[in-house]
């Protein structure tokens, strides 16, 4: 199917779909998590401010989140995405081999849930200097995703403010690198999320897929010589629709919680009964 | 910080404060800190790995992301297991490690935590069951949770047994809610029997 077919499905077409998509229990498809950032933070209520974006990692995503976006939009975001990574990596788990049908899995998901996505054309990227840093040409392709409005402008800021927590969070990081890079090649999402004063969440969404021919344990934070690296990407900027999203959210939850407790049941069993 | 926000529980060995919870996060975080409690108990009867360190790292897999982290020892005989050293340190710690408004709640809510952890004999420290000398006392471990915020949480463990306070404040992901509802089905009737406002 057609992404252009996906876009005019109705609402409850979109709902039924998504219904299908069960989540698998728990093997090869769990993506790790860790925060970006580790600020000190002694307020008794942390609400982040202008200068303290946060997010995390899910896997091989960098997720932000624009410090004003509500529980509900920071909601919807993180579980809609952690739910469609899930269900891609369980279908294709190995991205970087089958990274058309990969991001076709994902895009169905993230489709059904209530996105407004278009399909993955992955272009090359060219480069003209001798040195290339594959993070800042991530933030290229976003920028240009971005528009010139201010909501593009906020959200950029907010994708930089997380590389750099990124950079500085040796837990984050490290489980990002080992999630995105595979011997020589790498594949990765930057999404720096909000939202719109009409409570609708609003993601730029960039997907990188990149081949070395060294293998330097990571892809982003260093300079490659430019005859050294290929990068392939893809930017868009989306929008939830929340009337889909509403219809599904249950579901996601019931599904998601299912999943990630018999994570936890792996890790730590009860070896008594209780009294 | 106003005490009326908050609702004060005693959970096992924890004193819990939840700012204005809603039903289904009020019975999210109490599951979570009841169950890892159970997780945590277990690990220490099986020697396994101290007690604070199971809880803190349950609390972790359950989507409870570090923002910030120290930890203190407070003294250097793990043998002993006096309740009024531990009872020192955890008021010790408050003083620390809580930024100056909750030490107020805290401050409130140690008196009648620890009248009473000694007044009731459900909350005793544990005993080891395989051990020959049944009246030997396992070391007395106790926590402090608060919840300041739909995603602020500051927890403070005095581990008697590895002579050490660990503070952790932590943000609550979204994923923490459907995992934490679903994860106590078989053991939500000894935690509610537990459970005791304060």
């Amino acid at each position: 199917m057609f992404d252009i077919e996906k876009q005019q499905l109705s609402d409850n077409e979109r709902a039924r779909k998504f219904d299908a998509m069960r989540l698998p229990s728990i093997k090869h498809a769990q993506p790790g998590f860790s925060t970006l950032t580790l600020p000190d933070d002694d307020s008794a209520d942390f609400k982040p401010a202008a200068g303290e974006e946060h997010g995390v990692v899910i896997g091989d995503s960098v997720l932000t989140l624009e410090p004003k976006m509500s529980s509900i939009a920071a909601e919807a975001v993180q579980y809609s995405t952690f739910y469609a990574q899930i269900w891609a990596n369980d279908k294709y788990p190995n991205k970087e081999k089958d990274l058309r049908e990969w991001y076709g899995e994902y895009t169905d998901a993230m489709t059904y849930m209530g996105w407004n996505m278009t399909a993955f054309n992955f272009k090359e990227q060219q480069n003209n200097n001798t040195s290339v840093d594959v993070d800042q040409v991530a933030l290229k392709m976003l920028a240009a995703a971005a528009g010139p409005g201010a909501a593009g402008l906020v959200l950029m800021n907010s994708i930089r403010a997380g590389l750099a927590g990124l950079q500085e969070s040796n837990e984050a990081a490290g489980l990002f690198h080992r999630e995105s890079t595979k011997d020589t090649n790498a594949s990765f999402q930057l999404m720096p999320a909000g939202e719109r004063s009409n409570g609708t969440p609003l993601v730029l969404l960039n997907s990188v897929y990149c081949s070395t021919k060294k293998n330097k344990g990571k892809i982003l934070f260093i300079s490659w010589n430019n005859s050294d690296v290929r990068i392939w990407g893809n930017a868009q900027r989306m929008e939830m629709l929340m009337s889909i999203y509403d219809q599904v959210k249950s579901k996601v939850r019931e599904e998601l919680g299912d999943y990630l407790v018999s994570g936890f049941h792996q890790k730590f069993k009860l070896k008594r009964k209780p009294k | 910080m106003d005490m009326t926000e908050f609702k004060t529980y005693f959970l096992y060995r924890t004193a819990i404060a939840l700012r204005s919870p809603d039903s289904a996060q009020e019975k999210a975080l109490l599951r979570a800190v009841g169950y890892t409690q159970l997780l945590a108990d277990d690990a220490v009867e099986s020697s396994l790995e101290p007690w604070v360190t199971t809880k803190l790292r349950a609390y972790e897999e359950l989507y409870w992301a570090i923002r910030s982290q120290r930890d203190m020892k407070v003294h250097d005989d793990p043998e002993t297991t006096d309740p009024e050293r531990s009872e020192a340190s955890m008021r010790e710690a408050v003083r620390t490690f809580l930024p100056e408004g909750l030490q107020l709640v805290a401050e409130h809510l140690l008196k009648p935590y620890f009248e009473m952890l000694q007044a009731a004999p459900s909350v005793e420290p544990t005993r080891h069951d395989d051990d020959a000398d049944a009246a030997e006392v396992a070391p007395l471990h106790l926590e402090f949770v608060a919840v300041t915020s739909k995603r602020s949480v500051y927890v403070i463990a005095v581990d008697a047994q590895d002579s050490r306070v660990s503070f952790r404040h932590f943000e609550i992901l979204p994923m923490f809610w459907g995992a934490s509802l679903k994860l106590a089905d078989d053991v939500d009737e000894e935690i509610d029997e537990q459970l005791k406002r304060l």
